[in-house]
């Protein structure tokens, strides 16, 4: 009995095993150059699975070790979408009913049960005041479920686009786009959340979209109905056309800035807005300290990976004598702050809440 | 021993972080590039030379096979444990202990890759890049003694190594050679290239060489592979230094379209000169006149960044995978000049005969071919017919007088080859095996057949 499609099998096998992937791999190189976290591992342990290892819990969690971060697609000598692959090995787990790390599981249920991938309304309605006023904009600031988790990053963007753009929210009621059910290999489910999603903001007159977060950005430019951009584009245009201006600080900030592999953009914008803050100074942060669209994800299925390659970067930015670590994205911001939780030596902040403090 | 009491041993000695027993962990270095397989029973990862000899006294007393890694690059399954045993992954062991530029020397830990070692260089470069892209250890490179495409010019790996620090089975740590060519090369040799099979080499002092001031290239086009030999044969006999000729064989040039009328191409061909200014303007009409009087297809001619451009041109096996959807299967080996034409044609034969194409590469200043059957990898028999391909190629070519095994090392592929092709050298290899490793625990089965213990 095959668990693998034939088709992904035959993508798998075109592997050569050369390894170029592999030292490009942020993780593979953050965690001590281990095979097991290696892309080139990721291929060829599926294969594995279908003939001479048998299917175990520790294999469905190890589906979900890689952070897609794409670096190891530009190198495949074969021209191997590596990235893609380990989608579709987590998408065949899902078709044949096997069950994902618990985190990643339960976002089904909670789907249908609140239209959130994680997180809860409760929580959702907590980071905008009770008293909210639409405003009857036609550009909407997109909270993600992002901001039930992390309710700082919410309200710091929308405290931010509010001083210069005419700029109205959802709140409590705003449903899920279906990107990290799509990054856990929920293909089907994730694309009625994502068709709910449109809808919803179709019905509400939506133009321009201003997204907290890039996983749910990258699927919401999909749907191809909004003008969606990243909150921390915006903020960099409002800085560029005088709109937005920041203090700066007496005393010297050294900090990093971690970013995106594939979104050159984004890290810019990033760099560009922190060092409108005079006093700061940015840091050059090694190559390997960065991460993928599916970080997030990954972190919650539980990835030892993510776990290594975050105390890594905050190890490496204490050894830098960092002051902080400033995140280009809500999302790898969320990480961050769980594993500094307890061994925190390093302040961390994603873009939106780092300029705020500069107001 | 129960794998409880080795966890426990090897966790004292590299911490229980460095040891890997799970299904999954010990499945990734259950390969290497090859189409060998084999799992280890431990995963053992080491940060020092101590390190490794406190492991290695440990699976001598306990007699248990060790399987040394690197980047598991190997196209002849050098890295897979294939009688089980402890692997030991070196890529921890990844310090550049000394740079010296002014003096053309670097010393390495063994896990330091190729192009870790020359990012860290400015005006000079460690040229033995085996798959040129940097990825193999040095410990691999020397290890299994690889060749590149410069190795025309600058020799193998044995020819860019000044020192070497290696473990024996038994744990005695050995420290080979000077900074200066010492009468101990000898010794040096027989560790170097020797898979693994006799020490782990843990330490290196290698030879660098001068970033060449400027880069010719002559891209040529021609009816008949012989004439590559003559090229290398007149350019020999007029003093001048080619760093490179790497040519694609007509087998390749077929898979990239390329035309085939008239004027039959036979093979195209990449030649570089590069060095001293002075020096080339002498080279370049010298060796222009040469390719001319052979009457080639096309000749053109190019300089400076551009010949990587060209490069690419001649390097196109994995893009033909890649346009085609197929895997590969190589044999490497070199063999005497004048007997490259009559290997190209073993090597049409088996393509023929095993109906699968074939990408053909070859080196004619180093005599060295590099033939890749390509097959279906959805298709066991495909890729069992690839498998057949290569080992008549190999046997023939072992008539012909040819070294197998070649750049890439014998690994576990090519045993069979290498013990019709050099019987006197495998018996040596086996006295000398007896007398170090009395209890063959170091990489067994690879170079030479694992003998009954």
């Amino acid at each position: 009995m095959g668990v693998f499609p034939e088709s992904l099998l035959k993508n798998l096998d075109l592997c050569i095993k050369c390894g170029a992937c592999n030292h490009v791999c942020p993780i593979f190189i953050s965690q001590g150059k281990m095979e097991v976290l290696s892309p080139r591992a990721y291929l060829q342990i599926p294969k594995m699975i279908e003939g001479e290892l048998t299917m175990s819990v520790d294999f469905i969690e190890y589906a979900y070790e890689c952070m897609m971060c794409g670096l190891c697609d530009d190198v495949c000598p074969v021209g191997i979408r590596i990235s893609r692959l380990i989608l579709g090995v987590r998408e065949a787990l899902i078709d044949q009913g096997y069950v994902p790390p618990p985190r990643v599981a339960s976002m089904p249920t909670k789907l249908s049960e609140e239209g959130l991938a994680f997180g809860n309304r409760e929580e959702k309605a907590k980071w905008l005041p009770p008293d909210y006023q639409p405003s009857g904009s036609d550009t909407f600031f997109f909270s993600t479920c992002l901001s039930s988790e992390t309710p700082e990053s919410a309200v710091a963007a929308f405290h931010l686009l509010k001083l210069f753009m005419d700029i109205d929210t959802i709140g409590r009621e705003e449903l899920c786009c279906g990107s990290f059910l799509r990054l856990a290999g929920y293909k089907y489910l994730s694309r009625g959340a994502l068709e709910e999603c449109v809808n919803q903001l179709s019905r509400l007159g939506v133009r321009k979209l201003v997204v907290l977060s890039r996983p749910c950005l990258d699927f919401i430019q999909k749907s191809g109905k909004f003008d969606a951009i990243h909150v921390v584009d915006v903020l960099k245009e409002a800085v560029d056309r005088g709109e937005l201006k920041f203090n700066g600080t007496k005393k010297e900030l050294r900090i990093g800035i971690v970013g995106y592999s594939d979104s050159y953009g984004l890290n810019l914008s990033s760099e560009e807005l922190v060092s409108q803050i005079r006093g700061v100074k940015i840091m050059d942060m090694p190559s390997w300290a960065t991460c993928g669209a599916g970080t997030l994800l990954s972190f919650k299925a539980g990835a030892k990976g993510i776990r290594g390659h975050f105390l890594e970067m905050l190890r490496i930015a204490k050894d830098m004598k960092l002051n902080s670590l400033v995140f280009v994205d809500a999302s790898l911001y969320l990480v961050a702050r769980e594993i500094a939780r307890d061994k925190a030596k390093v302040h961390v902040y994603d873009v939106p809440q780092f300029l705020s403090k500069f107001l | 021993m129960k794998e409880g009491e080795l966890i426990e041993l090897f966790s004292g000695v590299v911490g229980s972080e460095n040891v890997l027993v799970g299904e999954i962990e010990l499945a990734s270095y259950s390969y290497d590039a090859s189409n060998i397989r084999g799992y280890p029973d431990i995963v053992v990862r080491p940060s020092s030379s101590d390190e490794v000899i406190e492991i290695m006294k440990m699976a001598n007393e306990t007699g248990t096979p060790v399987t040394p890694r690197g980047s598991g690059t190997s196209i002849v399954g050098g890295a897979v444990p294939i009688k089980g045993g402890i692997v030991i992954d070196l890529l921890k062991m990844n310090h550049i202990i000394e740079i010296d530029e002014d003096n053309l020397l670097a010393t390495v830990e063994t896990g330091v890759t190729v192009s870790e070692l020359n990012k860290a260089l400015t005006n000079s470069f460690y040229p033995i890049d085996p798959e040129v892209k940097g990825l193999s250890t040095i410990g691999g490179v020397l290890s299994e003694d690889s060749a590149c495409p410069l190795s025309g010019v600058y020799g193998t790996a044995r020819d860019n190594v000044l020192e070497i620090e290696v473990v024996l089975p038994n744990g005695e740590v050995f420290h080979l050679g000077k900074k200066s060519p010492s009468k101990e090369r000898h010794l040096m040799d027989l560790i170097i290239g020797s898979e693994g099979t006799l020490g782990i080499i843990t330490k290196a002092t290698l030879k660098l060489k001068s970033r060449p001031e400027e880069r010719y290239a002559f891209f040529v086009k021609m009816s008949d592979s012989s004439d590559a030999v003559s090229i290398v044969q007149e350019a020999e006999k007029s003093g001048i230094r080619i760093s490179a000729f790497q040519s694609l064989y007509r087998d390749a040039l077929r898979e990239i379209g390329e035309e085939v009328g008239t004027d039959y191409i036979d093979f195209i061909g990449l030649i570089e000169l590069s060095g001293d200014p002075l020096w080339l303007s002498t080279w370049i009409p010298k060796l222009r006149e040469i390719i001319n009087k052979l009457d080639p297809i096309e000749v053109e001619e190019v300089e400076g960044e551009e010949v990587k451009e060209y490069w690419r041109r001649v390097s196109v096996v994995y893009d033909i995978m890649r346009k085609k959807g197929m895997a590969g299967l190589s044999i490497s080996f070199s063999i005497h000049k004048d007997k490259i034409r009559d290997s190209l044609q073993k090597v049409d034969q088996a393509s023929m005969r095993l109906n699968l194409p074939a990408v053909t590469t070859f080196h004619p200043t180093l005599g060295w071919i590099i033939a890749t059957f390509l097959f279906d990898p959805g298709k066991k028999k495909e890729s069992e017919r690839a498998e057949k391909a290569v080992s008549f190629v190999g046997e023939e070519v072992s008539r012909l007088g040819g070294s197998i095994g070649f750049g890439t090392g014998i690994g576990v592929s090519m045993i069979k080859q290498y013990v019709k092709s050099s019987p006197d050298a495998v018996k040596l290899l086996e006295f000398l095996k007896r007398t170090i490793d009395p209890k063959n625990i170091m990489n067994p089965g690879k170079l030479i057949p694992l003998r009954e213990r």
